[in-house]
Order: structure tokens, then sequence, then C-alpha cells
């Protein structure tokens, strides 16, 4: 992890997210080796470098947004004279601070994925683990948690966010991993692991008026295509950029293929994530 | 519908071989200690521990201590010359239910009786007379023919009561301290499990990262439960003051030392057993069961004076039966501080050993 950075780390379900998550703040057996947490920054001795935001909410329902902080801020050991402006930062960070004494069950589930955050940051510490932060919450409470992850990177905290929303890493992320059985396959920004697996290939998605003829299934197959939904649409990278495009679509149409549409994206981190961990998604 | 819901139900038990075993193991045990208890208690098995005392004057009672001691009601526990004073501390420290004075008559041929009683064990004296009778009425040349009550051949019997307050304070003092002890432990045990919630919740998982790990959790688990226990006591003995009498601002000292020790004791003994199973069914069955099963044990739902020998001696080591007799000592003996010192410093064992195995075993916990 470096500094000041969000770190997405994706992966199909097994390939060892949470298990990594639940090593490193210490909830994991290890079968050998260490788990090391250390911070670049000066840190006091004992100081906690970790913040943790599970999936869960892991609050006291029963108590007021203000009161879980103060509760939470005790269990950090964070002395009784800095608790009440730690909570009033956490508060101010994660945008309820209007809503301190409500009751965490009577608040939204974006508020209480918010006030999960808040729990986490008390002690300010440099490196945060956020499991999958919006399960469950509609778009505008995902963008609120969006917005909240951005102020902390703004204020030198550190990210490692485990998630399957690829388009959460894609706007949030500054690095990347891509996990799957328990190796890291890839790590990087989201334009280098791009351009790493795909260059200036194309993703082309190709849909036909019908199925289509051995001479036309012969040419999308040796231009790298598979088909996607039944035999009327084929999707794939096509390497040589837009003009091999254009060659391909006028084999087809010399061959005779009645062509619906043909769509052409540049390759996105949904197209590394498949790229990588493809077969454990097909498994 | 309702089949969809049995099968998930059923599959649920099925695969979990821990609340398995709770469901059918856990309730046969229970059956068995508890069939046991009350078996021997209401099925006229009971035969009272009697010390006998025989006065230096009475006369010849050689005859009559063979007709008591041949009976089978009675288990008689001690026989002393003029030992009155020591038959009278036996009864009065429980070492025997009930006590005997043989003491010279007026007329010097045939003694007559003192019964020495705990008033809370009056069902002792009863049956001890009876055997009295009997006893006298074989001893003292009355044919078998003849009735028991025949006038002229009538025992003198006489009732002494040692120890307690006033009359039924003393009952009152008992089951209120009974009472109190199993919903204290029920109370903590269902406290205790909350533990579970902070575990699924993924609290626990927060606060290990900490630094200062689950200890705090524990430790604030274990004060609360002690102080509702000692809250909860507070309630059911000041009912007791107010509607029947029991002497409460008396003892009021001694009563908060033990009542302290007897919830912390009950708080580390729940904080143990709900840390000692991976699921909250598994924890809530067995901790509920082996709650009952002390209580019983312990006296807290009859007293263990009406137990079978074996049942009573199993009775020393539960908490109930420390506290019972420490509130016991306190309320109907007015004993010395220095009695108290076994029970409390049990009492204190318990809550620390629980306490502590309660920090281990929730480490287990974390990696579940």
């Amino acid at each position: 992890m470096q500094s000041h950075e969000i770190f997405a780390l994706l992966g199909p379900n097994g390939a060892g997210k949470t298990t990594l998550v639940r090593a490193i703040t210490g909830r994991a057996p290890l079968d050998e080796g260490t788990v090391r947490v250390t911070s670049g920054t000066d840190t006091e001795p004992g100081e906690a470098l970790l913040g943790i935001v599970p999936q869960s909410i892991a609050l006291f329902p029963h108590l007021t947004a203000r009161e879980n902080l103060e509760v939470f801020a005790r269990l950090a050991a964070m002395p009784r004279h800095a608790i009440a402006a730690a909570v009033s930062t956490a508060l101010d960070r994660v945008e309820l601070s209007d809503r301190a004494d409500e009751r965490t069950a009577l608040l939204s589930g974006g508020m209480q994925r918010r006030l999960n955050i808040a729990a986490g940051i008390l002690h300010d510490p440099p490196l945060l683990l956020l499991d999958e932060p919006t399960v469950g919450v509609d778009v505008m409470a995902r963008e609120a948690v969006h917005r909240v992850l951005r102020t902390l990177r703004a204020d030198g905290m550190s990210t490692l966010l485990t998630t399957h929303d690829l388009d959460q890493a894609a706007a949030l992320a500054d690095r990347v991993g891509v996990l799957s059985h328990g190796r890291l396959l890839a790590a990087d920004t989201p334009a280098r692991l791009i351009a790493d697996a795909f260059g200036d290939d194309r993703e082309l998605v190709v849909r036909l008026h019908g199925a289509p003829a051995d001479g036309v299934l012969h040419l999308l197959e040796d231009a790298g295509l598979r088909p996607t939904h039944g035999e009327t649409i084929w999707s794939g990278h096509l390497r040589g950029g837009l003009e091999r495009v254009a060659e391909l679509e006028q084999s087809l149409d010399r061959a005779g293929a009645h062509l619906d549409e043909v769509v052409i994206r540049e390759p996105s981190l949904r197209s590394v994530f498949f790229h990588h961990a493809g077969e454990d998604v097909a498994g | 519908m309702t089949g969809a819901i049995f099968r998930v139900m059923l599959l649920a038990l099925v695969r979990d071989r821990g609340a398995l075993a709770m469901a059918f193991i856990v309730p046969t045990v229970f059956f068995l200690v508890f069939a046991s208890i009350f078996a021997a208690s209401s099925g006229g098995d009971y035969r009272p521990r009697v010390a006998v005392s025989i006065a230096a004057d009475a006369p010849d009672v050689d005859a009559f201590l063979t007709a008591l001691q041949a009976d089978d009601g009675l288990t008689i526990t001690a026989t002393a010359r003029d030992g009155e004073a020591d038959v009278r501390t036996a009864v009065k420290r429980g070492r025997a239910d009930v006590g005997l004075a043989i003491l010279p008559s007026e007329t010097g041929q045939r003694p007559r009786f003192t019964v020495i009683v705990d008033p809370a064990r009056d069902v002792a004296a009863q049956v001890l007379r009876a055997n009295v009778e009997r006893a006298f009425a074989m001893a003292y040349v009355i044919p078998p023919s003849m009735a028991v009550s025949a006038a002229g051949f009538s025992p003198q019997v006489a009732l002494e009561t040692v120890a307690g307050g006033p009359s039924g304070t003393n009952e009152v003092a008992y089951s209120a301290g009974a009472v109190a002890l199993l919903f204290l432990l029920l109370s903590a045990v269902h406290g205790a499990v909350s533990l579970f919630d902070e575990r699924d919740s993924g609290v626990l998982e927060r606060i290990v990262a900490g630094p200062g790990g689950t200890r705090p959790l524990v430790d604030g688990k274990f004060l609360y439960l002690t102080v509702l226990g000692v809250a909860q006591m507070a309630v059911i003995f000041a009912l007791a003051w107010l509607v029947y009498g029991v002497d409460l601002p008396a003892s009021l000292a001694p009563w908060t030392v033990i009542t302290v020790a007897a919830s912390a004791a009950a708080a580390g003994l729940a904080l143990t057993l709900t840390t000692l199973f991976n699921t909250r069914q598994q924890a809530l069955t067995f901790a509920n069961v082996t709650v009952l099963i002390l209580s019983a044990l312990g006296g807290s739902m009859i007293p263990r004076f009406l137990m079978p020998p074996l049942l009573r001696q199993l009775g020393w080591v539960t908490p109930n039966a420390w506290a019972l007799e420490a509130y016991t000592s306190v309320f109907w003996r007015g004993d010395p501080w220095s009695t108290l010192v076994l029970p409390l410093t049990l009492l204190t064992a318990v809550a620390g050993g629980g306490l502590l195995l309660a920090r281990r075993n929730i480490r287990r916990l974390e990696t579940l």
C-alpha cells in the first residue's frame, strides 16, 4: 500500500479477499508466516495503524450515532479528553453531524454505512480496511460513501477496499489488484492494467440478425470473438485497433452476414477482471 | 410452504451437531438429575439427620435409643452425653436437620424430650416427633397391640427453635436467596450470549483490531452482569424486607458483600459457559440447562436438606449452595463474619476463574 491511495482488491467469490483482510486483522489463523502492519509515517508506539470497516454494520443499533462512536473511541484506547473532538471530526467526515443524536437503528442504510466507516476512522489510522462498503445501498447512498472515501484519501488516509463492484473500483481506486485462488494475479493502476492486458485492442460486440452461416462463423472465431448470447451476439477483444474493426465489418458483409449492430468499446476494468479471473468467474 | 419451513428447521438442527446433541442428550441428563432430586424429596424417602444428646441424669434410655436407631426414617448422626449445646450448634449450623435432647422427667422413670429445630426445617421436626413417639411406645412397655397414644404413655415432647428471626421470615429469607440466585444465573447467561451478536455483527472484528483487543469487551460484560445481578438481588431482598419483614437493614453490610460475590460468580460462570461454544444456540441451550441443574442441586428449587445424601453432597460444588449458605449464615444464624470466609472465597474464585477463562475462550471466537 502507498500513502494517500485507495487500493481496490478485486476477485471472484472464494478468491481470498476476505481471508486476506482477516489475516491482516488477526482473525484468520495463518498456516505459516506472519503479517506485519507498518507505517512509513511517524507513529507513536502502540498507535493503532488499522481502521476496520467490516462488511456488516458493526454498530450497536440501540445507541445513537454519537454514542456508538464514543464507545468505539474508548475501545480504541483513545484518551478521554480527545474523544469528543475525534467523534465530531469523524461525524463531519462522513457527513452525519446533523444526525449525531439519532439512534443508529433509525438511520437509513446509507447513513449506517457511513457511520460504519466513521467508527473505523476515529483514531485517524494510516490504513483503513473496507470490506464491501456499499453492499445493499442505493445509488445515492453509494455516491455518498464514495464521496467520503475520496475525502479520506485527500486527508492522507490509505484505504484497502475489497469489492465485487467493478464500477466502484473503477470510480475510486488509484490502484487495483486482482486476486484469484489466494494469489495476486495483477496489481497496478487501472490504466496500466488495461494497457498491459489489451494494448490497443478494442472490445467488440457484434449483434447478428439470425444465426451465422459457416463462413460468417469462421470469420467471427478467427477474429477472436465468442458467442455470449445464443448465436446472435458475439463479443471479444479485437487486436489491431479501429482499422481492424472496419476490415472485419467488410469481411462479414462480403460473407453475407446481416449485422444488426456493431459496438466498439475501450477495454475497461471489467475486461481486465474477466481477463484475469474469467475462468474462476465462469466456474 | 409449511413443509418447506419444517424442512429448513429440521436441516438446521441436523447439520448443527452441537445443537443436535443439546436437543437430545442434555434434556435426558436434565431429567435424570431432576428425577433423582424430586423423587427423593417428595416420595416419602426423606430421612432427617438427627443429633441426640442424653442428659447425665436422664433415666436409662438404651431401649429407647435402640428403637429409635432401628427406625429407617431417621439417620442418627451423633449421640452425646450432656451435649445439648452441641446439638443446638449442630442444628444451627445445618450439620443436623433436627436435634433431640433426652432429659430427666419429673417421675424419673421415663425421660422427656426436647426437639431442637431450625424453623426452616420444620418437616424434620415433625418426622422426628412421630418417630420419638413410636420408639417411646416400643421402649416403655406398651404392648404392640396397644395404641401408641394411650393416655399416660405419650411422651412429653417440647419444641425448641434455634436461629432465625420472627416466625416465617427465615423461610422467606431462604426463598429470596434461592429464587434470586436462580434468576441471577439465567439472566447472566442471557446477557453473556450477546457476545455472539457482537461477533456476528462485526463489532468483535473491529474490537480485535484495536489496541485493547477483546479484553475490554469481556471485562465490560462481566462488570455489567455483576452490577445487574446486584440490582436484581436488591429488588428481591427489598421486597422480602418490606413485605415479609426479613431484617435486611440489620445485615446490610454482609448482604452486600455476599451479593456482589454471588453476582460476580454468576457473571464469570455465564461468560465461561457461553464462550465454550461456537453458536448462540449451542451456548444458550447448554448454559441454561447447566444453570437449572446447578440451581436444583444447589438448593434454589428445593432445600438441599430434603435431598438424598449423595445429591446433598453434590450440591456443595454449586455456587448456589455457597451463596445460600452465606445468606443463611447472615439471616438465620447471626453468625460472625468469619463464617462467610469460605463461601465468599469460593464465589470469588468462580468469579475470577470464570473471567479468566472467558478472556481466553473468546480468542477462539475471534477466528470463527
